[in-house]
């Protein structure tokens, strides 16, 4: 257990909530996409986070990305018969993206990010202090 | 009389412990979003007082027995870490981190005087 430990837990802090600023960002820029990779409308998606023990330290524990869910919800029904992805009867199905829901998430994501910088920076100076046990 | 007294190996004790403590509340920080974590954190007290009884030279004991998992009010995704508390309590240890490495660095350069004199 060193100081370099503390930092990669931190640092798995910083890209767990990088991805899902990632998938905010992604869902709120498709919110309105009716043809996703596979033809049909964009799918929400919303990384899964776990708890995994850091390397062979059983205590302390870092965060892993461990993969994307995607919304299986049956997205929006809206009446427009102009647009080229309407069904008979002139329904688009837009994807089942909630913008107010996705800011919110951005803004947890961000200020969590925050908090796992400044334990980066706390860090950095209290191995500066051992530093200074032998000037 | 010993040059190195017990003084500098309880101070080495406290460092090791507080870095273990760093550990665990990062930790925490990075699992602040994750569903059903709860947050750990290390009992400084026990664990500087299991290494007193210890014979100078001999292995001191493993940290690990003084982890202890807390029971805060878990959110809505069963997640119990209080980020604000956290971050206090990180900032907290990195000070009294700081401060047992200065009183190291004071005894040795006690020693050194002793020794240049």
């Amino acid at each position: 257990m060193d100081f370099f430990s503390a930092m990669n837990i931190s640092a798995s802090g910083l890209a767990a909530e990088r991805t899902r600023v990632d998938a905010a960002a992604s869902n709120l820029a498709n919110m309105d996409a009716t043809r996703g990779p596979d033809g049909k409308p964009y799918k929400r998606i919303d990384p899964i986070l776990a708890a995994v023990p850091f390397e062979n330290d059983m205590n302390a524990t870092s965060v892993q990305v461990m993969g994307m869910a995607q919304s299986e919800a049956p997205g929006r029904k809206v009446y427009s018969p102009g647009h080229p992805d309407a069904d008979g009867d002139g329904f688009v199905t837009l994807p089942d993206v909630n913008p107010i829901h996705e800011t919110v998430n951005l803004i947890s994501a961000s200020k969590a990010y925050d908090a796992n910088a400044s334990a980066i920076e706390t860090l950095k100076t209290m191995a500066q202090r051992a530093l200074d046990i032998a000037k | 009389m010993k040059l190195f007294d017990s003084t500098v190996s309880t101070l080495e004790r406290s460092l090791d412990v507080r870095l273990q403590r760093q550990n665990l509340l990062a930790g925490d920080i990075a699992n602040a979003n994750t569903p059903g974590y709860s947050p750990k954190d290390l009992n400084f007290r026990e664990a500087m007082d299991a290494a007193q009884g210890v014979e100078s030279g001999q292995p001191l004991p493993p940290i690990d027995a003084f982890i202890t998992q807390s029971e805060g009010t878990p959110g809505l995704d069963g997640n119990r870490v209080d980020a604000d508390h956290a971050l206090v309590q990180l900032a907290q240890n990195a000070i009294q981190y700081g401060a047992s490495a200065r009183a190291v660095g004071k005894k040795l350069e006690i020693l050194r005087a002793v020794a240049d004199s």
